[in-house]
Parts: C-alpha cells; sequence; structure tokens
C-alpha cells in the first residue's frame, strides 16, 4: 500500500490525471466530512474540497514525503474552511454561561450512531463547532487552535466545553425523541 | 480527564465520515482546473462549483438555441433557394461590399483614436450612425427573404455611403474641436 501511495503521488507530480483521480477516490470522503462538519453546508464543503485538491496537485511537486499526503491535504482542507468562515465573521467570543451536566453522557453515547453524532456536530453554533472539531477530531491543542483562530487560549477551551456540552444535550435529546 | 463524549470523538473518528460528496462534480471541476495554474487566490471562492454549474446550463441553453436557429435558418434558405449575401449573389456586388466594409473599418479606427467631443452634434450623428445600422440589419435580412433584389441592395450600399458620411463628419468635427482649443490656448 506504501509503494502504491509512493506510485500514484509520483504520477500525480507528473501530471497523470487518473493518478489524481485515484488520490482524489482515496481521500475526497474523509476530506469532505472534516469540511462539512466544520463548515456545515454541503455546497461550501464541496466547494472548499474542489479548491483544496485544485491546491493539492498543482503544488503537489512540493511535497517532500509523500506517505505525508494525507495530512498535507487535511491541513489544506482545514486552512480553506477557516479562510472561508473567517470572511462568515465568526465571533469566538469568551462565555460565561453555565455548561451542561456531563454525567448523562455515558447513557446518550451509549446507543448513539456515528451518524447521529456527525449531525449533532453540525448542528452546534458555529465557533463552537469549529473548535469541536479541530481538538476532537482533528487533534490540535488549544494553543494552536487559539492561533488559527485568532483567538486566546481560553476563549478556545471555554467554546470547547460548551461545545462539549451542546453536543452532549443534543444527543440525549435525540435519545428522547427515538 | 476525558468526558465520555471526548472519548467516543477520539476512539470513533473514522466512523464519524458519515457523508460522501459529490464525486463526478466535482471531479470535473478539478479536473477542468488541476495543471492550468488557476490559484484559489486567482478563482475567488464561491465562483467555482456554482459559477461551474450556472456556466454549464447556460452553455447548455445557449447551445440549443443557437442550433435550432441556424437549422431553422438553414433549412428556411435551402427551401427558398434564397442567397444570404452579396457575394452569394454576385461576385462584383461582394467586392464592392468588402470595398465599403473596409473603409468602414478605417475610418472607425481612426475615429477610435481621437478624444470625441460630447456635444449635441456629435450626439446625433452617432444618433443617425446607429439608425443607419438599424436600416443596414433589416436590408440583410430582407436580402435573405427576397434575395437578388436591387432595390435592397442599394439600401445595403446606401447605408455603407451613409455611416461612411458620418464618421467622417464626426472626424472633421472633433478636429475643428482640437483647433479651436489648441487657438484657445495659443491666444492665451
Amino acid at each position: 500500500m506504501k509503494e502504491r501511495t509512493d506510485n500514484i503521488i509520483e504520477k500525480c507530480i507528473a501530471g497523470d490525471i487518473k493518478a489524481q483521480f485515484l488520490l482524489y477516490k482515496q481521500y475526497s470522503k474523509a476530506m469532505y466530512n472534516i469540511a462539512i462538519r466544520l463548515l456545515n453546508n454541503n455546497m461550501d464543503a464541496e466547494d472548499i474540497l474542489q479548491e483544496s485538491f485544485v491546491k493539492a496537485f498543482d503544488s503537489i511537486g512540493r511535497l517532500k514525503n509523500s506517505q505525508a499526503f494525507g495530512s498535507w491535504l487535511r491541513r489544506i482542507v482545514i486552512n480553506n474552511c477557516l479562510s472561508f468562515l473567517r470572511t462568515k465573521k465568526i465571533y469566538f467570543e469568551e462565555i460565561h454561561e453555565n455548561i451542561p451536566a456531563q454525567e448523562e453522557e455515558k447513557s446518550a453515547l451509549m446507543i448513539a450512531d456515528p451518524v447521529v453524532v456527525h449531525n449533532a456536530i453540525k448542528k452546534l453554533p458555529d465557533g463552537a463547532r469549529t473548535i469541536l472539531v479541530l481538538y476532537s477530531l482533528e487533534g490540535y491543542n488549544h494553543r494552536e487552535i487559539a492561533e488559527m483562530l485568532n483567538i486566546s487560549e481560553s476563549t478556545s477551551r471555554t467554546q470547547y466545553h460548551r461545545a462539549l456540552g451542546l453536543l452532549n444535550k443534543s444527543l440525549k435529546e435525540n435519545i428522547y425523541v427515538n | 480527564m476525558s468526558t465520555e463524549i471526548e472519548k467516543y470523538l477520539k476512539n470513533n473518528r473514522s466512523l464519524l465520515d458519515v457523508e460522501s460528496p459529490d464525486d463526478n462534480r466535482i471531479w470535473e471541476g478539478i479536473s477542468g482546473r488541476t495543471g492550468k495554474h488557476k490559484s484559489i487566490e486567482k478563482n475567488p471562492r464561491g465562483r467555482s462549483l456554482v459559477f461551474t454549474r450556472i456556466r454549464n446550463i447556460a452553455a447548455v441553453i445557449i447551445m440549443l438555441f443557437s442550433l435550432t436557429y441556424i437549422t431553422n435558418d438553414i433549412i428556411q434558405d435551402k427551401k427558398a433557394g434564397k442567397m444570404i449575401t452579396l457575394n452569394q449573389i454576385d461576385r462584383d456586388l461582394g467586392e464592392r461590399e468588402k470595398e465599403y466594409r473596409n473603409l468602414v473599418n478605417y475610418k472607425e479606427g481612426e475615429l477610435s483614436s481621437y478624444d470625441v467631443p460630447d456635444n449635441e452634434l456629435i450626439r446625433e450623428i452617432f444618433s443617425e450612425i446607429k439608425n443607419q445600422d438599424a436600416i443596414y440589419a433589416q436590408a440583410l435580412k430582407d436580402l435573405r427573404e427576397m434575395g437578388n433584389d436591387d432595390q435592397v441592395i442599394n439600401i445595403i450600399f446606401n447605408t455603407y455611403e451613409r455611416k461612411i458620411q458620418l464618421l467622417g463628419l464626426i472626424i472633421i468635427e472633433t478636429n475643428k474641436q482640437i483647433n479651436y482649443e489648441k487657438d484657445t490656448q495659443n491666444s492665451l
């Protein structure tokens, strides 16, 4: 698999359109889901996906380690999403509200379908959702998130906890509804 | 300390990729742009897929419309056995039209090098040129419908002659204005 990916990337560098398509198919779903969780809009996510692959294929020759393609592409997708969110002027203000208690999380999650969780994440407010996705799913720490979003670490943390609380609440409601 | 939700998200990260993009449409956009050095910065977001979709629909409509129009035109012309251009009627007429057209192009080219004044006379002349263009367009249409008709052919050549005269008139008026401004400056 390692050699195959290397081989595909080499062909992509040479401008082989079939290899580009293979690479696209390999990563499109994962990248699309990152984009849609950050943007909560199918059309915007598709736009970002297209832009990100175009940018990746145009500059793939500069990629030093072909094994890092996935994380490199993921970074491009996230950066494009964040640039787009900046144009929407999302505010990541410090919040001082009561975060819902989390003792019932376990019961909510025991029967949580990934589709339900995915949709619940998408329904979170823009600021909280962005931070939750970056922290919990994309592995950035609060310092990195603070730098990326030009906010304080404290804001990142409070928004993150708010997101967890809202997500928990949403999942519980979903269970009761169903 | 991680909460249950955090643990869930961490352990089920890959399961959360539940949605699928419209690969055909996205790939169409990507393959049309890669290798052509069309960067994101040069192609503002929001114009990409939406723009492509609108453009494709518009292109199909225009193509269908043009195809219908051209096909209909050809069928009508063939049915009537009628000619379309002066050159098809008679080569000499075609040559004469070509000379007129060259002259019009020359005058228009000359005019474009001037800073034409905006006054009532010039506006009237431009308006008259517009009228002549409309008469010319109608005459061409008549030519298609009526074929070799002397009156229509005369109208076509008259519109050329009139247009050349009018363009010449604008050039003269513009020169007058330029000279007047020069004289005024010299006298100051």
